[in-house]
């Protein structure tokens, strides 16, 4: 057991069981449970959202792949980031205008149905929960690695922090959690960056011989490896350039600051601490190969470390500064895994006690308290499902596993969004038809597709070639959605929806 | 599908607002050079991998790949501050 991991993780989380209860007094309103009451600054928000993008995935994935093949961890990594000028640029000032608590309000402002709310109430959770996988598959296996605690219980003392978290501090907790969190795994990656650089006295050429020289694929980790077929590669690049606009703990994030000036900064300083964080990982990545590589006490055959690639970025830790390394680094993935997890579980939490019971079950009768019990209760019974679903995946990266909960939210609440921000045609019917359709076939592909048919049933082959579906399923959805939407134009004689004037 | 949703319409500024209000010019400029840059790495990816696996000096083992990378990110960055900037002064009172 490593002792400074443990002492470091304890002092972390009575930290944020801390915030959680000074936050617990701040959490009583709708408007303080689910967005903080807007009360965050654009600098304040920026790491809060640095915090929800730089997940377990973000730090263990992209750097196992790294280690795995080189240059495909840099396309992960680009790929994820690449989705911001979408949510930046031409959705954030409409987001923060249109939105008051979940990505549904948004879409209900434009649509006035009920059914409108179901579909995303149930996209919301299915992205999440494949989302929350991928986190809670992180951190069972970093627990195992370094506490020798078996997956489940490891998984269960995550989850039951999380729930913690949310159903006593709500989005202000959430937050604040956040922005420690992002500031200490900056700090980290900045002191892992410099420790690696420093073994090759500060010469990055040399960093790079070294990692060509002990790879198995020699110099062709300076360039793409697995997603060389332009069928898997141009599915990526859809999946990774709009999915991330349709994640509805992203989207939640702009209802937290008090204006569209606030929500612009707030993407700007997280686009910038993202792509410098990334650019730090370049080092990292290609070190864990440099020093790593060859290694008999980490490397266990060509390409493969002992408790999997996911680990790479603590090994290198280890590596480079002994078990306090090792202890800090961990600490600071757990704190990653711990923060994701709650902003996740309170959109969840959010979608199912706003969207389906407060203004669907309820028709928008449903008291306040009502409302936030329930979403304590819906907090608790996600915590407990992706427990379960987590151990079903244990052994797939979760970096994939991540792009997979991008590719359903591509296909599903990405076009609806867009589609219901700019294009005037749309109807209720058209939207709900086309995300479901989306919905539906990203997930069958997924399931048919080589990271579930192949990694988790044993089929020799997918049904599906590639691991995300989005090539095919994010223009079905939006034929469906069209086609759905112009032939209501056409029935109902071409009557354009009325311009809401709000309030 | 005709039935209201009680909340809709009410945007949590309580300000009309107009859903399909044209966005600036300077959004979709802004969104256009970003995604080039990286569709324009993803279609070499996907094309002509070994044309940037070659390394950028003779002898040398980085590759344009990661230089392209870098560069991506780069612009990234520098196109959202000149976004955000750019906007907050035209519009700094939303």
């Amino acid at each position: 057991m490593n002792v400074t991991a443990v002492v470091i993780f304890i002092i972390f989380v009575a930290i944020t069981l801390l915030i959680t209860r000074w936050a617990a007094g701040r959490a009583k309103s709708r408007s303080q449970f689910y967005a903080a009451e807007g009360s965050f600054t654009g600098l304040q928000n920026g790491i809060a959202f640095t915090g929800e993008f730089l997940s377990a995935a973000t730090f263990l994935g992209i750097t196992g792949l790294y280690f795995t093949s080189g240059y495909d961890g840099l396309i992960y990594a680009i790929g994820a980031i690449m989705g911001w000028p979408v949510l930046l640029f031409l959705l954030s000032d409409r987001l923060r205008q249109l939105g008051r608590f979940t990505l549904t309000d948004v879409l209900a402002f434009r649509l006035h149905h009920p059914s409108v709310r179901v579909f995303s109430a149930v996209a919301t959770v299915v992205v999440l929960l494949l989302y929350m996988v991928a986190q809670m598959v992180g951190a069972g296996a970093l627990v195992d690695l370094l506490f020798g605690v078996d997956f489940v219980w490891a998984v269960s003392v995550i989850g039951v922090l999380m729930m913690i978290y949310v159903i006593f501090g709500g989005m202000v907790a959430t937050t604040w959690i956040q922005i420690a969190k992002a500031g200490f795994l900056i700090l980290f990656g900045i002191i892992l960056t410099i420790g690696v650089l420093a073994q090759f006295g500060f010469d990055f050429g040399a960093l790079m011989a070294t990692a060509a020289s002990k790879h198995p694929l020699g110099t062709r980790i300076m360039g793409p490896v697995s997603t060389t077929t332009p069928g898997a590669a141009i599915s990526m690049m859809l999946t990774q350039a709009v999915g991330l606009a349709g994640l509805p703990h992203l989207v939640m994030r702009f209802f937290t600051v008090p204006n569209v000036v606030e929500a612009r900064r707030s993407a700007n300083f997280a686009t910038a601490f993202i792509g410098g964080f990334y650019i730090l990982m370049i080092v990292i990545g290609y070190g864990t190969i440099a020093i790593l590589g060859g290694h008999p006490e980490y490397e266990v055959g060509p390409a493969m470390l002992r408790s999997g690639n996911n680990m790479a970025a603590l090994y290198l830790a280890q590596a480079i500064g002994g078990d306090v390394f090792l202890g800090v680094c961990a600490a600071a993935v757990f704190a990653t895994i711990l923060a994701v997890v709650a902003g996740l579980t309170l959109a969840v939490a959010a979608a199912i006690s706003h969207d389906l019971f407060g203004n669907v079950l309820r028709k928008g009768q449903s008291t306040e308290s009502q409302e936030i019990f329930v979403s304590r209760v819906a907090a608790a019974a996600f915590g407990v499902v992706s427990i379960a679903l987590s151990v079903v995946f244990r052994n797939e990266n979760i970096t994939f596993l991540v792009v997979t909960a991008l590719s359903v939210a591509a296909s599903s609440t990405f076009p609806v969004l867009f589609a219901a921000c700019f294009w005037k045609p749309l109807t209720a019917r058209g939207a709900v038809t086309g995300g479901t359709v989306g919905l539906i076939l990203s997930v069958a592909g997924i399931i048919l597709g080589p990271t579930v048919w192949v990694a988790v049933f044993g089929y020799a082959e997918p049904v599906f070639p590639y691991q995300y579906p989005t090539i095919a399923t994010l223009p079905i959805a939006i034929v469906v959605m069209v086609a759905v939407s112009l032939l209501d134009a056409k029935r109902s004689g071409a009557a354009p929806l009325p311009v809401n004037a709000g309030g | 599908m005709s039935t209201p949703d009680l909340e809709a319409g009410t945007p949590k500024s309580g300000k009309p607002v107009d859903p399909h209000a044209a966005i600036s010019g300077i959004s979709w400029v802004c969104t256009a050079v970003t995604l080039a840059a990286y569709f324009l790495l993803m279609l070499t990816v996907a094309f002509a991998p070994d044309a940037i696996t070659r390394p950028i000096v003779e002898g040398g083992v980085t590759s344009v790949a990661l230089v392209a990378g870098v560069a991506a990110l780069v612009i990234l960055v520098g196109v959202s501050t000149y976004f955000t900037l750019t906007q907050n002064r035209r519009e700094p009172h939303q």
